[in-house]
């Protein structure tokens, strides 16, 4: 129970308060966020991490007692009846996660394991991240999850992974409620909360294994991926479109070139106003390289190194579409024929918004399962389901588009979405 | 018009994939609820979790241990060990892969000699698929 407290106390304090500097966004996620980062670079920085959560919790609280509010307040009973299915769904899921034992495979591996490791020697860069003490599999994954999970471990003084299971739990569940608000704004209410409802249907998104019952990385990375996402529709707010690339890097390695498309997509929407934007994504991308400096090796595949490979193994091409096409779901048949609307409905701004979070990144993970050197069924079969979730928050966004496709269409036409007509 | 028709559709795919699963959450939750922790981990993780929890009990916290894989195949439950293990210092052996990355390698890559070659003072486990114990001190 301490872990699940900690998780709906600690991390929406401090994503309250950068709502109330930044503007209105999921608390959760941004305190989630925000917390690892501030973490990160304070452990690259040699600054001990207790006295960093201290600092960072008096100072949300300075921010919320001497900042107006930014519109947010707690949800009236009418509404919540409304969006009944997603509470249930919700409470179902995290519940779930907390009374059930972490069991997936990665989680434990990798995750889990230097989330301990942070907790019990308050570094990133101590004897565990050296190799000099324990096995360290996969030494220079990214730390931000394990970073918030080692923060509840600290608070919760026990470095046991039953803390942390509510953490992992609520980055879906939190990114279920963003898709709701910003459907809502866009769309319709009814349309935002079925989709935010689906959202914690999906297979990939609700499994034990990778899913938002896991503690991997994979879900936090889909809920950053959706948070930038909708800063690059609505168009307003560059800083909070940092905050969320900084994540992105810190997240998976996937993040990177993840933030580096928003980043570029960003120049289009924001124009001068992406350096604001800008800048913590290079102080992440740079903190990350002086990190991974100063840690021994890892022992991951290297796919930066096997791309030059490619025009050798391009023949493989059919193999991977034949293992990957397969794995892809209902909700990417629903995603095809809200794509084939919005063109037959000329829908382009949506359509092109949808696209960009989408087809760069697909393109690289296909790539990626060209020039492996795994088994290709095999390592598809592993990752597949896993990589496709990063993306379930620009898919539910095209088909929440083509359903809206009259609306969808003013995007064109105006620099901002009109608040929905239900 | 043709909005709740598909969000109908899109829901009753989700509910054929993922409802299984949210029925099975539920059955789980409501039966390991009434559980310690210590017994809902040994239920949902098995033999294997036991074992791996009776070793970590018979291991002083200070220790450096040693895991020696039988085969290349023990090297999830060796991942696993080093996980529950943690904070001991732990480091991997894998007799027959002897020079490919593991430090410590009895002669010829001949389990039997293992103990007595250990340059670290510590423990050793032999992970020999599900049969895990300590084998020198």
């Amino acid at each position: 129970m301490t872990g699940l407290v900690i998780a709906l106390l600690w991390f929406p304090l401090l994503g309250a308060a950068f709502s109330r500097l930044a503007g209105r966004t999921s608390w959760f996620l941004a305190g989630a966020g925000a917390n690892a980062l501030a973490l990160f670079v304070a452990g690259v920085l040699h600054i001990p991490l207790k006295p960093v959560i201290a600092v960072l919790g008096l100072s949300a609280i300075a921010v919320m007692a001497m900042t107006p509010s930014s519109g947010a307040r707690v949800p009236r009973a009418s509404e919540v009846r409304s969006a009944l299915p997603l509470w249930i769904t919700a409470f179902v899921l995290l519940i779930g996660a907390v009374i059930t034992p972490l069991n997936d495979y990665d989680g434990r591996a990798f995750w889990m394991l230097k989330a301990k490791a942070i907790a019990h020697e308050q570094r990133i860069d101590g004897p565990f991240f050296q190799l000099q003490s324990t096995h360290s599999p996969r030494n220079q994954y990214p730390l931000l999850a394990p970073l918030d999970a080692a923060t509840v471990m600290m608070f919760a003084r026990d470095g046991d992974d039953r803390h942390a299971r509510a953490l992992f739990a609520m980055f879906a569940i939190a990114l279920a409620f963003e898709v709701r608000r910003r459907f809502a704004e866009w769309f319709s209410p009814s349309t935002a909360v079925w989709l935010a409802t689906l959202l914690l249907w999906i297979p990939q998104i609700e499994t034990a294994g990778g899913g938002a019952r896991s503690a991997g990385a994979d879900v936090p990375l889909a809920a950053f991926v959706g948070c930038a996402f909708f800063e690059l529709i609505e168009a307003r707010a560059p800083l909070r479109l940092g905050l969320w690339l900084a994540c992105l890097v810190l997240t998976k390695n996937e993040g990177v070139p993840f933030a580096l498309v928003f980043l570029a997509a960003g120049v289009f929407v924001f124009r001068r106003r992406i350096i604001a934007a800008a800048i913590p994504l290079a102080i992440a991308i740079a903190a990350q390289f002086a990190w991974r400096a100063r840690i021994a090796p890892t022992d991951e595949q290297d796919f930066l190194g096997q791309l030059p490979g490619l025009p050798q193994h391009i023949g493989r091409i059919g193999e991977v579409l034949r293992e990957f096409l397969p794995r892809f779901g209902f909700l990417w048949i629903a995603v095809a024929v809200a794509i084939a609307v919005l063109v037959v409905k000329r829908a382009w701004r949506p359509l092109v918004f949808g696209l960009v979070a989408i087809l760069p990144m697909l393109t690289l993970y296909t790539l990626a399962y060209v020039v492996t050197d795994w088994t290709i069924a095999e390592l598809v079969r592993v990752t597949a389901t896993r990589l496709l979730s990063h993306f379930v928050a620009p898919a539910l966004f095209l088909i929440a588009a083509a359903l809206h496709v009259t609306q969808s269409k003013r995007w064109g036409e105006i620099s901002e979405p009109s608040p929905a007509r239900s | 018009m043709m909005r709740r028709p598909a969000l109908a559709v899109l829901f009753a795919c989700a509910i054929w994939f993922s409802g299984h699963e949210y029925v099975q959450l539920v059955r789980d939750s409501l039966a390991l609820l009434p559980l310690r922790y210590e017994e809902r981990r040994e239920r949902v993780l098995g033999g294997d979790y036991v074992v791996m929890q009776r070793l970590a009990s018979e291991i002083p916290r200070d220790a450096s241990v040693t895991i020696v894989l039988r085969r290349p195949r023990d090297i999830d439950r060796g991942i696993f060990l080093n996980y529950y293990l943690y904070p001991r210092a732990t480091h991997f052996t894998e007799p027959s892969r002897c020079g490919a990355g593991f430090p410590t390698c009895p002669p010829g890559g001949r389990l039997e000699s293992l103990p007595h070659t250990m340059t670290r003072t510590g423990v050793i486990v032999l992970v020999d698929g599900s049969d895990m114990r300590v084998i020198s001190r």
